[in-house]
């Protein structure tokens, strides 16, 4: 008997209750269904609720990172490992309790954030002992830290233990260099093979789409270990923008059923946005640029470029036209301003992301849909905590900074479905 | 298998690994001979483990301008000399500690040799610019003190620049 899926089963869930309201259907009937569709139990997962808690569970782990990374000396070594330790097999253990073993929806998200968080915290278990013992803890760590989040991932078949194993996975292999390990670049281009494999063994879309980013970034990284040429940073940089033109321009031919395929474009744009918005990848962003051969940047990014005006222009008149010419004139904004040096390319990725969380909050309030408000919420507070990262503060500053980031998007989360909550009834 | 089962042995397997990462270094702080070496450290910052020390050790640069070999393991011999503990030779097996001579693993690479598991030394935040004040007005080379375990692991315990120590206490 198929339950059908997530989304299908979201959106009974909540039609059902409507239904009953409106006297469509009876109270026995309404609940056939539930049981039916198991809509109460954790095969109902609400990945609403569960991001909005798996992001505050991240923020938290940052602040328990920074004060991990502070060193207060106050308390001997001893007794903060022995905190670190009771503290992850706190979460673990609770979360599984809470959320596992015949859980409901609400009681299944929150119970596995918390296993989340405690897999997480294992990493930050690692940094204490390094710092007791004064070691280097890269190349055993990060595959420790793999293994055990790849152990936890098969055992509750929990997708972001899955995306911690393969990021913990894919930073070990970014601290090696080609010439270091068996195969050498093969290595990377099996590590990538076997990263989408594991993505698609979890039945997963934005896992297999972060092991294909991850793998592409590895090799990309590998083989600029020993060429790194003008023109492979500006194909890695203009290609994506240029798929980005096109397919936003042909997002208005698109008839409804077919919008998945070319609804990626805007993300990824956002995404090139916030990886140039670091000053240092800005820098060498822009340095491969002006060393690049002008006739070939001409000849990758021309025909996608005319191909997208031309898909706009050509948008039959009942499509929205505003919103494509402006994510294609970010597109071009962030092309063209890599040229004029790194502090134009960071205001230009700072400017799109700050348009695209202005745009997605005003969207999102006047709708009251979900989507655009987390977009965001999660956009905002991912670039704050981006510049807390990369701009050098004191470390218990960051600790407070990012333990208020996730309470602040926690509350945030509440306000806005209650707010939601309320103008449906 | 249940979830159960599975979930229990993926909290194992996390145990097993921080101890098993941690033990061998607790017995050599515990139990291992103590060395000092000479040492001119840098400063950079890890993001999840915090401010330390890269250390630059002279026996290392020593075993560098010695060591004509393949890329890959080695062993240092070092004899106390005082001090601080200094080459004595390079070998390419461990063997037996002796109350002056010690054998410590090592890795050449680049035309470098390192030591294995010794290279960084953390320090609080409120202690980083002591440190490194300590070290930019240092009118002799910094020590550090290590232990040796009997299979050749290393663990750092004190950084000591110009009669102040940063670490661990001294022993009575």
């Amino acid at each position: 008997m198929s339950l059908g899926s997530w989304g299908f089963r979201r959106g009974l869930r909540e039609a059902l209750t409507e239904w009953v309201e409106e006297g469509l259907i009876g109270e026995e009937v309404a609940e056939a269904l539930r049981r039916r569709h198991a809509l109460e139990t954790r095969g109902a997962f609400d990945a609403a609720s569960f991001a909005i808690y798996l992001f505050g569970a991240l923020l938290v782990f940052g602040g328990l990172a920074s004060f991990v990374a502070w060193n207060w000396e106050a308390v001997p070594p001893g007794a903060r490992l022995a905190g670190g330790v009771i503290l992850m097999l706190g979460f673990e253990v609770s979360g599984y309790r809470l959320g596992f073993p015949k859980a409901s929806a609400r009681r299944h998200t929150l119970g596995h954030a918390l296993v989340v968080l405690g897999v997480l915290v294992f990493g930050a278990n690692l940094a204490l002992l390094a710092q007791r013992f004064h070691f280097e803890p890269r190349l055993e760590g990060f595959l420790a830290w793999s293994a055990v989040s790849a152990s936890m991932a098969l055992a509750l078949r929990s997708t972001p233990c899955a995306a911690v194993a393969m990021l913990t996975a894919f930073a070990w292999l970014l601290g090696k260099s080609p010439d270091e390990v068996p195969g050498g670049i093969f290595l990377y281009q099996g590590a990538w093979v076997v990263a989408v494999a594991w993505g698609r063994g979890f039945r997963s879309a934005p896992l297999t789409v972060l092991a294909t980013v991850c793998g592409l970034v590895a090799v990309a990284w590998a083989a600029g270990q020993s060429e790194g040429s003008g023109d492979g940073v500006t194909a890695l940089y203009l290609v994506p923008l240029s798929f980005c033109v096109v397919a936003i321009g042909m997002g208005g031919h698109a008839k409804d059923g077919d919008v998945g395929s070319v609804a990626a474009a805007p993300s990824v744009l956002v995404a090139m946005a916030f990886i140039v918005s670091f000053w240092e990848v800005a820098e060498g962003v822009s340095e491969g640029v002006s060393e690049a051969n002008t006739l070939h940047v001409l000849a990758a990014c021309g025909p996608p470029l005319v191909l997208g005006l031309l898909a706009v222009a050509t948008t039959p008149a009942s499509k929205n036209r505003t919103a494509p010419i402006l994510a294609i004139a970010a597109a071009v904004t962030l092309a063209l301003s890599a040229w004029l040096g790194p502090t134009a390319l960071c205001i230009a990725a700072h400017l799109c992301l700050i348009a695209r969380v202005a745009w997605d909050l005003r969207r999102s309030l006047t709708e009251l849909q979900r989507g655009p408000f987390w977009m965001g919420v999660l956009l905002a507070v991912a670039t704050i905590v981006a510049r807390f990262l990369e701009i050098q503060t004191g470390l218990l500053t960051k600790a407070v900074v990012f333990v208020l980031a996730g309470l602040a998007v926690i509350a945030a989360g509440f306000f806005f479905e209650q707010r939601r909550l309320g103008v449906r009834t | 298998m249940t979830e159960r089962i599975r979930f229990a042995i993926a909290i194992a397997l996390q145990l097993v690994l921080l101890a098993s990462i941690g033990w061998a270094r607790f017995d050599t702080a515990q139990h291992g001979i103590e060395i000092t070496l000479e040492t001119a450290p840098v400063d950079p910052y890890d993001a999840l483990a915090g401010y330390y020390v890269t250390l630059d050790y002279r026996v290392e640069r020593d075993a560098s301008e010695r060591y004509a070999g393949p890329e890959g393991p080695l062993w240092l011999v070092l004899r106390d000399s005082g001090s601080a503990w200094t080459l004595e030779e390079i070998a390419h097996g461990p063997s037996a500690p002796l109350p002056d001579r010690v054998t410590v693993p090592a890795h050449a690479e680049h035309g470098t040799v390192r030591l294995q598991g010794a290279d960084r030394f953390y320090m609080p935040e409120t202690h980083r610019e002591t440190i490194e004040s300590a070290l930019a007005t240092a009118r002799a080379p910094a020590l550090v003190d290590l232990r040796v375990g009997v299979d050749g692991t290393l663990v750092v315990t004190r950084l000591r620049v110009d009669g102040q120590t940063f670490g661990d206490a001294l022993p009575p």
